[in-house]
């Protein structure tokens, strides 16, 4: 284990793919334990790519970038604009808020701030928002992309963990507008002692047409959750229909080509083998440690320490905070959910609480350096060093902390919907 | 060995290009057997037998070439503090030490994936009855290509060519104009 | 891994890969096996157990005693007509009378032809014809009497071509889908459907959202005992026949154990308010019979009708539960 774990760090550390330093170390340590044939190695990583509900990520990454080449994002922003733009504020917020659409379409983070940043960052800097301020803000609200469903994170949990992808969707809607909430506070605060005001106000009439151009985008999450709680499809072919609902709303919109179509299947299809590649190797590496009976002795340990449920959280929440600092969110769900599981559920806690509390932590290690995918693009739209985004971005991490121990001390917040519409369905 | 390191990357572009639209296709076909699936649960009352399986075993090609694709310019997620902090021939060297440390792991996907790939074959699949080997090749065959593609790296980080990162990739594709 | 053979004295233990939970008739049937095993051996050689399929699922798990990364494990026979096509039989709709022709049939020379031919094909041994048992049908929308009951019914079957088959024949709109997705499936209504032993039944709890099980055993579910043979070879003759010695006894207390859990399953399946329908197994045999004559061939060795044929022993399941307890 010690032997795994070095190794794991030195690799890493050198800067080869995670995938490489976790199947890497793991190829090791069974080499040097001869518990088995290394042939295990290419068989653990298709086994645990061989899984039905995994589809559901290159499927919600694909109805994200449709919707994207679709022109959805213009759409969004000009109906976030219109609800919010013409408050003290209004650009930050209206980022925000159209990230917050924008994030039940799309399963990533980083997609949702360059769908959104790209044209929000330059509008807000030609009105005079501070840059540090509006890539901090801007890079926070794409990190809602994997709160509120659908969500990678989210799906790659119920995997790991054996929860319903559905529920889990459900757990994330309260938590989503807690954390969207806190950010358009936190905004607003800054702009009014900033003095950044606010856009004109839109009429009636402009609401109406921004929200009547964007109702096809938004009714996309009503389509994703109705049809699984209305027993029309399961999670996984859910995403499919997302698929499906966005080539018909980019043609309807008149913005799909064929060329376009291709381009979107292909960059998909690269962007969910960058992710997958990480769970498969993940996949190994839970294998193996699941063999030495690693996750047991780390649980009987952990009841010994006499920690109580709150020492508990608290110790997996920082530990979750600094190792997203480094690793990306589905890297660390799927190495850390076989080993804190247990643990978990043996201090009483539902498993669909646990998994809210552990992407919302992860979500904040999108914008947490060294390393941050969100943090890297916003930098990349406003051109500033990643050392100024960090010390920009360090206030949001604060708002984002505090929501993080609200959603921790009170179940409820995630589990009263997924348990009212269980009872109800 | 310059000029072969020239030829070696055009070669490989190509390669990828094909790569490219595989994946496409791949993700297509998965689109459109879990849509169909849906559809005919609907109208027809019954559904695909195979349509579940054989794009299971897409996506485990999707990833492993997707995978490959992405190692030709370093995409793969990695925590690159040593990149970002060094610079010229030391920030060099690192990719290369890097980049020689993944090869040895993809020649063991290789060796050891064709063992498995081996030892599966008399297995039949539940829903097509296909041997196991063919979507377990996807191990020794993805890491055949991560060998080659990050050579490709590593040529074009030698070279000094300019090479696509993964947050040019994520703006070209927020906003369409680059392609 | 380096398969260097063991001492007559060898100390160590064993890994043993459980589909279900520690309080399972799967755990049962392991903790027997380690017990005897542990006397046999003067308490050299002990089992560690992993469950609830924490190493993997069903095929994995074969897959990985196979090739020897798992040494031991418990797993039910769903996937095992892939690696050899005999084991189909245990797909074939109502060719199982009941417990003592179950019994008969497994402890005698199909059996042992079985597992023989199963060692040769996957170098995995079977050591005990263990069990899920029976497999019943539930639903949410009427009590099931006759096969015009199922009509137009949604049921969720597994990936087996011959499973798709004999539930058309029953007349439901057979859908296969994965077992992640079945109780969520079940809950919203994209199927109505399904079927299984009772106690994996009431493990999953599909009592919440199912309110009819039909007592169909439809199918007869093993969950063999196994060894990996290239990990087996690697003791001395004296602790292979501690193995094997051990892996009978274990058998006959897992069987009881499983006879056990169903009873008591089906209670709990009963006191959450689900109906209890006996069906019309004529009825029901005579739909099969166009799977059945579909598939005699497909399967080796005459294999159905050689079971079909077999004379229960009566009181085979008796025996068994007096001779271990
Ligand atoms: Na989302
Ligand atoms: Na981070």
């Amino acid at each position: 284990m010690a032997l795994l774990v070095i190794a794991a760090l030195v690799l890493l550390f050198l800067g080869v793919p995670i995938a490489v330093a976790i199947a890497g170390s793991t190829t090791l340590a069974v080499g040097a334990s001869g518990i088995f044939g290394i042939e295990v190695v290419p068989q653990q990583i298709f086994n645990a790519l061989n899984q039905f509900p995994l589809m559901a990520i290159p499927f919600f990454i694909l109805a994200g970038h449709l919707m994207q080449v679709g022109g959805i994002s213009e759409r969004l922003i000009r109906f976030g604009n219109a609800i919010i733009g013409h408050m003290t504020g209004g650009l930050a917020m209206a980022a925000v808020l159209t990230s917050m659409f924008f994030a039940a379409i799309s399963g990533s983070g980083a997609a949702t701030v360059a769908a959104i940043g790209s044209i929000l960052i330059p509008a807000m800097l030609a009105r005079g928002y501070d840059r540090g301020f509006t890539a901090a803000n801007q890079s926070v609200a794409g990190a809602l992309g994997v709160i509120i469903p659908p969500s990678i994170p989210l799906i790659l949990y119920a995997v790991a963990a054996n929860v319903s992808a559905g529920d889990m969707f459900m757990a994330g809607v309260f938590p989503g507008v807690i954390v969207t909430l806190s950010l358009l506070i936190m905004a607003y605060l800054v702009s009014r002692k900033r003095r950044y005001a606010g856009i004109e106000k839109a009429t009636g009439r402009e609401l109406f047409t921004a929200f009547r151009k964007s109702i096809l985008a938004l009714l996309m999450p009503v389509i994703v959750l109705g049809g699984i709680y209305g027993g029309i499809f399961t999670p996984t072919e859910a995403a499919v229909v997302a698929v499906v609902y966005s080539v018909i709303v980019g043609f309807a919109y008149r913005q799909l080509s064929l060329k376009k179509l291709v381009d979107a299947f292909a960059d998909s299809a690269v962007t969910s083998a960058i992710v997958m590649i990480v769970i498969g190797t993940a996949g190994l590496f839970a294998f193996y440690i699941n063999v030495l009976g690693a996750p047991t002795q780390l649980a009987e340990t952990m009841t010994n320490l006499n920690l109580g449920i709150v020492g508990f959280i608290i110790l997996v929440n920082v530990i979750l905070l600094i190792a997203g600092m480094f690793i990306e969110a589905a890297a660390a769900i799927l190495i850390f959910v076989p080993i804190m599981l247990p643990m978990a559920t043996a201090f009483g806690m539902d498993p669909v609480h646990f998994g809210i509390i552990m992407v919302v932590n992860l979500s904040i290690g999108l914008v947490t350096p060294p390393v941050g995918l969100n943090l890297f693009v916003a930098a990349d739209l406003t051109k500033l060093s990643l050392g100024r985004i960090s010390k920009a971005v360090l206030p949001f991490i604060g708002v984002l902390i505090i929501d993080l121990v609200l959603i921790s001390a009170l179940p409820q917040l995630s589990l009263w919907l997924p348990s009212l519409v269980n009872t109800a369905g | 060995m310059k000029a072969f390191m020239r030829s070696y990357l055009r070669v490989f572009g190509v390669v990828n290009a094909g790569i490219r639209y595989v994946l496409a296709l791949l993700l297509a076909a998965m689109s459109v057997l879990i849509g169909w699936q849906v559809f005919a649960r609907f109208v027809v009352g019954e559904s695909l037998t195979f349509s579940e399986e054989v794009s299971r075993f897409a996506m485990v090609w999707l990833v492993v070439l997707g995978a490959a694709y992405a190692a030709q310019n370093g995409r793969l997620i990695k925590v690159d503090i040593l990149e970002h902090v060094l610079g010229g021939g030391a920030r060099k060297a690192a990719i290369i030490v890097a980049g020689c440390l993944s090869i040895v792991f993809y020649l063991v996907l290789v060796v050891f994936g064709m063992f498995i790939t081996d030892a599966v074959a008399f297995q039949r699949t539940p829903a097509t009855e296909i041997s196991m080997s063919i979507p377990m090749a996807a191990l020794p065959v993805g890491g055949a290509f991560l060998v080659l593609n990050t050579v490709c790296h590593l040529f074009a980080t030698v070279l000094d060519v300019r090479q696509v990162s993964e947050v040019d990739e994520i703006l070209a594709e927020a906003g369409e104009v680059e392609r | 891994g380096t398969l260097v053979s063991k001492d007559a004295d060898y100390e160590g233990s064993i890994t043993f890969s459980l589909a279900l939970g520690p309080d399972s008739h799967h755990a049962a049937g392991a903790y027997a096996f380690a017990e005897r095993l542990a006397e046999l051996t003067d308490d050299r050689i002990s089992v560690d157990y992993y469950y609830n399929n924490a190493l993997g699922g069903e095929r994995e798990v074969v897959e990985g005693m196979s090739i020897n990364s798992i040494q031991m494990g418990m797993a039910s026979t769903g996937p095992m007509g892939g690696f050899v096509r005999s084991f189909m039989l245990f797909d074939m709709p109502y060719i199982f009378r009941d417990l003592d022709h179950v019994y008969t049939v497994l402890d005698g020379e199909i059996g042992e032809e079985l597992a023989a031919e199963f060692e040769e094909t996957a170098s995995v041994r079977i050591i005990g014809w263990t069990e899920n048992g029976f497999r019943y049908e539930t639903n949410s929308v009427r009590p099931i009497r006759t096969p015009e009951d199922l009509q137009g019914i949604k049921h969720r079957t597994q990936e087996s071509a011959a499973q798709i088959q004999t539930w058309r024949a029953f007349g439901t709109d057979a859908l296969p889908m994965a077992w992640p997705e079945v109780y969520t499936g079940l809950q919203q209504g994209v199927i109505d459907s399904q079927e299984n032993p009772i106690a994996t039944i009431a493990d999953v709890n599909f009592q919440e959202v199912q309110d009819y099980i039909a007592m169909t055993q439809h199918v007869y579910s093993p969950a063999p005992m196994m060894i990996s043979s290239r990990y087996f070879e690697t003791f001395s003759e004296g602790d292979q026949e501690a193995i094997l010695a051990a892996g009978e006894y274990a058998t006959g207390i897992q069987r009881e154990a499983s006879a056990e859990a169903e009873a008591a399953a089906l209670q709990e399946l009963l006191d959450a308010g689900m109906e209890q329908t006996e069906i019309d197994r004529e009825a029901f045999e005579e739909a099969a019979q166009p799977v059945i004559d579909d598939w005699r061939e497909e399967i080796p060795r005459d294999l159905i009708d050689r079971v079909i044929a077999t004379e229960a022993e009566p009181g085979a399941a008796a025996t068994e539960q007096e001779g271990t307890s």
